[in-house]
C-alpha cells in the first residue's frame, strides 16, 4: 500500500470533487476541478487506487502545495 | 400646396436616405458582424461590441457623429480626437492592466523574458514583407505590431504612424486575441514533439512583496532610458502595477482595474469603430491588414515556441522548459496562458503549465510595447 498526496499545483479555488473518500479511481481519472486565472483546471489521480482522504472543501481558496486529496494505491 | 411640397422636399433632402450609397449597407453588415461575434460567440465582447456599434453608427452619412461642427467636433469625433489622437485612452487602459497584473510568475522565472522577446518574431518579418509588397514603413509597422495580439498597443502605435489603418489594425488585433484558442493549438502541435509537450516543469519560487514593488519602478526607469517613445503606455502600466503591489492604495488600484478601465473601454471601442467610415474603409488596405496581421500573429506564436526549443539546448534536463509555454509570449493575457495549459494537459494530464505560461505572457506585454516604442521612434 502506497499513499500519494496530490497537492494544489498553484494558488487556486477548489470548485468541486468528482470522487468521495473511499471511491475507487483509475490512473489519470479526474478527481477534482480547481479554478485559476478564471480557468477551470482538472486535477487527476496520478495512480489507480482508493481516495483515502479529501483535504480541501469545495469553494475553498488554496495556495500552491496545499494537499487536495490522498490516494492509496 | 407649394409650401408643403417645398418643406417635404427639404426634409427629404436633409434625411439620411439621400446621402446613402452602396458602400453603407456593406459597412452596416461589417458592424453587425462584429456585434454578432461579440454577442453570440463571445469574441472579445467588451471591445468588439462597442467597435461594431461604432462602425454601424458612423455609416449613416447624414448623422452628425464624426464630423466637425462650427467650432467643435461631433460626439464620436470628440471621443476619437481627445481620446485617441491625444493618446489618452490606450495609456489609461494600460493603467488598468497594470493594476490587474501580478508579475510574480515573470519574476520567479526571469528566463521567460527571453521567450516574450522571441515571440515578437512576426513583427520584423511581417514588417519587411509588407514593405516588399508596397506598404510604407509606417504602414508596415502598424501591421507588424498586430502579431503581438495587444489591442491597446496596436491602437497606440497605429494612431500615430498610420491613422488611416487604425480601425482595421485594431479589429485585426482584437479578433486574433479572441481567436487565440483556435489559431494557436495547431501551431503548437506542429512545432513540438509529444515528448516536448509532456515536459513537466518544476514549481517556481515565491516572489516577495518587496520584489513586486521594486519591479515596476525598475521597469519604468529602464524603458524610459531604452525606448522612451512608448513611455505613455509603460508609465501608466507601471504606475497601475505599483499601486497594486504597494498595498497602501487599494481604493485607487481597485478603481483603476475596475470602474476606470471599464469606462475607458467604452469610449475606446466606440471611438475606434467610428473611424471606419465607408469611403476610407472599403479599400483593399483592410484586407492586407487582416491577412498580414494574421501572418504576424502566427509567426509570433511560432517564435515563442522556437525560442524555448533553442533555450532547451542549453538547459540541464531537470530545468527544461515545456515549449508549449512559448506560444504564450504573445500578449493576450491570460488567454494564451490558458491555451498552453489546455494543450499541455492533453499531452500529460499531470502537467500544470498555466502559471509557467504567465511568465512569457507578461513578458510579451512588455516586449510588444517595447517593439511599438521602437517603431514609434523610427516612424512617428
Amino acid at each position: 500500500m502506497a499513499e500519494q498526496v496530490v497537492k494544489a499545483p498553484m494558488r487556486a479555488r477548489v470548485i468541486r470533487f468528482h470522487a468521495q473518500e473511499g471511491a475507487q479511481v483509475a490512473a489519470n481519472q479526474k478527481v477534482c476541478d480547481i479554478e485559476a486565472l478564471k480557468m477551470e483546471i482538472a486535477v487527476y489521480s496520478p495512480v489507480a487506487g482508493t481516495i483515502k482522504e479529501i483535504h480541501a472543501e469545495a469553494g475553498a481558496h488554496v495556495d500552491a502545495d496545499v494537499p487536495l486529496f490522498t490516494v492509496e494505491s | 400646396m407649394e409650401p408643403i411640397i417645398d418643406i417635404t422636399a427639404e426634409v427629404w433632402a436633409q434625411s439620411g436616405v439621400v446621402a446613402l450609397n452602396w458602400k453603407h449597407p456593406i459597412m452596416w453588415a461589417i458592424g453587425l458582424l462584429f456585434i454578432y461575434l461579440a454577442v453570440a460567440k463571445k469574441y472579445e465582447p467588451l471591445i468588439l461590441l462597442p467597435i461594431g456599434f461604432g462602425i454601424f453608427l458612423v455609416n449613416f452619412p447624414a448623422s452628425p457623429l464624426m464630423g466637425w461642427g462650427d467650432d467643435f467636433p461631433d460626439l464620436l469625433r470628440f471621443f476619437y480626437h481627445f481620446g485617441l489622437v491625444w493618446q489618452i485612452l490606450p495609456p489609461l487602459i494600460f493603467l488598468g492592466i497594470g493594476a490587474m497584473t501580478d508579475f510574480g510568475p515573470l519574476l520567479s522565472n526571469p528566463k521567460t523574458l527571453l521567450i516574450g522577446a522571441g515571440a515578437q518574431l512576426g513583427m520584423p518579418v511581417t514588417f519587411i514583407g509588407a514593405i516588399m509588397i508596397g506598404m510604407t514603413p509606417a504602414e508596415a509597422a502598424a501591421i507588424g505590431i498586430i502579431g503581438g495580439a495587444d489591442g491597446p498597443t496596436t491602437i497606440f502605435l497605429a494612431q500615430q504612424v498610420a491613422p488611416h489603418m487604425l480601425g482595421a489594425a485594431a479589429l485585426a488585433a482584437y479578433s486574433y486575441m479572441a481567436m487565440v484558442p483556435i489559431i494557436q493549438p495547431p501551431i503548437m502541435r506542429l512545432l513540438t514533439t509529444g515528448d516536448e509537450r509532456r515536459i513537466v516543469m518544476t514549481q517556481t519560487r515565491v516572489v516577495t512583496p518587496t520584489e513586486k514593488i521594486i519591479f515596476p519602478i525598475i521597469l519604468a526607469g529602464l524603458i524610459s532610458l531604452m525606448v522612451p517613445a512608448v513611455m505613455p503606455l509603460i508609465a501608466m502600466f507601471t504606475f497601475g502595477n505599483l499601486m497594486r503591489e504597494s498595498g497602501v492604495v487599494d481604493r485607487l488600484s481597485e478603481t483603476a482595474q475596475g470602474a476606470l478601465v471599464n469606462t475607458v473601454t467604452i469610449f475606446l471601442g466606440i471611438a475606434v469603430g467610428a473611424t471606419m467610415v465607408a469611403d476610407q474603409f472599403l479599400t483593399p488596405i483592410p484586407l492586407f491588414v487582416l491577412a498580414l496581421g494574421l501572418i504576424s500573429f502566427i509567426l509570433c506564436t511560432s517564435g515563442g515556441i522556437l525560442t524555448v526549443k533553442v533555450m532547451n539546448l542549453f538547459l540541464k534536463p531537470e530545468n527544461k522548459i515545456n515549449p508549449l509555454i512559448g506560444s504564450a509570449g504573445v500578449s493576450a493575457v491570460p488567454m494564451a496562458a490558458r491555451v498552453s495549459q489546455t494543450v499541455g494537459a492533453e499531452a500529460n494530464p499531470q502537467n500544470f503549465l498555466i502559471m509557467h505560461a504567465l511568465g512569457p505572457n507578461l513578458a510579451g506585454v512588455v516586449a510588444t510595447a517595447t517593439a511599438a516604442g521602437l517603431f514609434l521612434a523610427l516612424f512617428a
